[in-house]
């Protein structure tokens, strides 16, 4: 299951955000059953400094957090904009398995700039059972999504197709789709401006 | 914060059935034309075979639309539709997701239109767990109303904005989703958009049970009665194929399964002070609902404002 949640950071102070972050890890997990969610708080919690640091200086990635397990991966985000809306529902695990207490769980918390020596060893401290947690560059970041089908639906083969043989016709349309399809693929790659 | 009712149910098939669950209950209840069934059981097993089939290719919209008089068992045949597919095939998981359609709605403006947004993105969350996921949408009117119907006057028009929200969701759920299976129901066909009656595959009638049908609904509802009466006497006029039993079923026609059902259970009133229940008590219940109904189509369900008007 992907699902993604946001918290507007604007309206709470750093300590509040912070708790509603790891609580909000933890709600996911107790959702499945699992038993070690305490423990897992109690990780988080100890990253205090480090979260400190990226909501001050707004170098959370977006998403900030991503707790995932095999079968599961949610992320959260930070919101600055006073006007966004903040979700904080834990998504419903009904489909899902109970999370066995020897189930790998794996929290990253994302960041766009390098952080400090001593709040990168924070993290590596917090590492320990029963969640890994890492520090990931945001950058190096990408949710798996699958690929959206396509607009248009596939011509159908034209009669004859099965011989193999091009016509000069075919060979020109298709040249001449290469030649749109690459302009459309420069355009989309040109920045906006 | 998100609150307010839920906005749906979520329950899970997998393993081994249990054939006890409300939903194996649902499947079982419905007394329908077999085809009825195996239709919709084969509609799903037609959409996983066409499952990489791009959808724009069939117009294929992974949607049903279940229609009908009410208390012919179109909730339930939906309710029971994963349990029954899943049964064929224990090695098979399914999830459904029943709407509470009534929670998609708010006095806020723009409110309706956020609450379909909002479910659609649960269902793509939940859809991405992988398994087949059915959707039942009960009352599909109330959300896909017919736009030509909608007042501007008396309605704002985040009444139509909803619709259109709701349009637009079940299209992009059909491109990213394709592991999610839409159940749709209706009393009111006509109520329905046509956008939303054209983004179903196709429709199937839930027509009131017929004679043979209505015969196995009583005698079901015999059986339940039977826990807490004797209904021997019954159930022998009804194997005996008596008169009384025959015009029971002949005059019955037209009633839902619900309806029929209902009827033991005024049979079951009638009968109180006695430990059995006869084909009499069964009879003067029938013709107590009948006259019943006769009554409420006399009056035009407007008692109400006969008496206000007086």
């Amino acid at each position: 299951m992907k699902a993604e949640r946001s918290i507007t950071a604007a309206r709470y102070s750093a300590g509040q955000t912070i708790e509603k972050l790891s609580t909000f890890a933890t709600d996911v997990l107790a959702a499945r059953h699992y038993p070690h969610t305490g423990p897992v708080g109690d990780q988080l919690r100890s990253l205090t400094p480090l979260f400190n640091l990226l909501l001050a200086t707004r170098t959370a990635g977006s998403p900030a957090l991503v707790v995932r397990t095999g079968d599961m991966e949610i992320a959260l985000r930070i919101d600055y904009d006073m006007n966004a809306e903040d979700n904080l529902s834990v998504p419903s695990m009904g489909l899902l398995d109970e999370l066995p207490a020897d189930a790998t769980v794996e929290i990253a918390v994302l960041v766009t700039e390098e952080v400090a020596p001593a709040l990168a060893a924070l993290v590596s401290r917090a590492d320990r059972r029963p969640a890994r947690i890492t520090l990931t560059d945001a950058a190096s970041w990408r949710p798996e999504r699958p690929e959206p089908g396509p607009d248009v639906p596939p011509v159908p083969e034209p009669a004859g197709a099965d011989d193999g043989e091009t016509s000069p016709d075919d060979a020109t349309r298709a040249e001449q789709e290469t030649l749109e399809q690459e302009t459309l693929e420069e355009e989309t790659a040109r920045p906006a401006r | 914060m998100e609150e307010g009712p839920a906005l749906y149910s979520l329950h899970r098939f997998s393993g081994r059935p249990d054939d006890r669950s409300p939903f194996a209950a649902d499947w079982k209840a419905i007394v329908t034309a077999s085809a009825l069934k195996d239709t919709l059981l084969r509609f799903v097993d037609t959409l996983q075979r066409l499952g990489s089939v791009p959808p724009q290719a069939l117009g294929l919209r992974r949607a049903v639309l279940l229609f009908g008089p009410p208390g012919c068992g179109k909730t339930s045949l939906a309710r029971g539709l994963p349990y029954a597919w899943q049964r064929e095939d224990p090695r098979r998981a399914a999830g459904f997701m029943h709407v509470n359609t009534h929670a998609l709605f708010s006095g806020l403006r723009g409110g309706g239109q956020k609450l379909v947004l909002r479910l659609f993105r649960e269902i793509s969350e939940q859809a991405s767990t992988g398994i087949p996921l059915f959707v039942l949408i009960d009352e599909v009117e109330t959300l896909g109303s017919n736009r030509g119907g909608i007042s501007l006057e008396t309605n704002p028009l985040d009444a139509m904005y909803q619709v259109t929200a709701f349009l637009e969701s079940l299209d992009m759920s059909v491109r990213d989703s394709p592991n999610v299976i839409f159940v749709f129901t209706t009393n009111i066909p006509k109520a329905i958009d046509r956008a939303v009656r054209e983004r179903v595959d196709f429709s199937l009638e839930v027509p009131p049970p017929a004679a043979a049908e209505r015969e196995k609904i009583m005698l079901s509802a015999l059986g339940g009665l039977s826990v807490a009466y004797d209904v021997g006497p019954v159930q022998a006029a009804a194997k005996k194929q008596v008169r009384e039993w025959r015009r029971l079923t002949q005059s019955s026609e037209g009633m839902s399964g619900r309806a029929l059902r209902h009827v033991f259970v005024l049979a079951a009133t009638l009968a109180l002070g006695s430990k059995d229940i006869t084909i009499e008590h069964v009879a003067d219940a029938l013709a107590m609902v009948t006259a019943t109904e006769t009554g409420l189509d006399r009056a035009g369900g407007m008692y109400l404002e006969n008496f206000q008007g007086r």
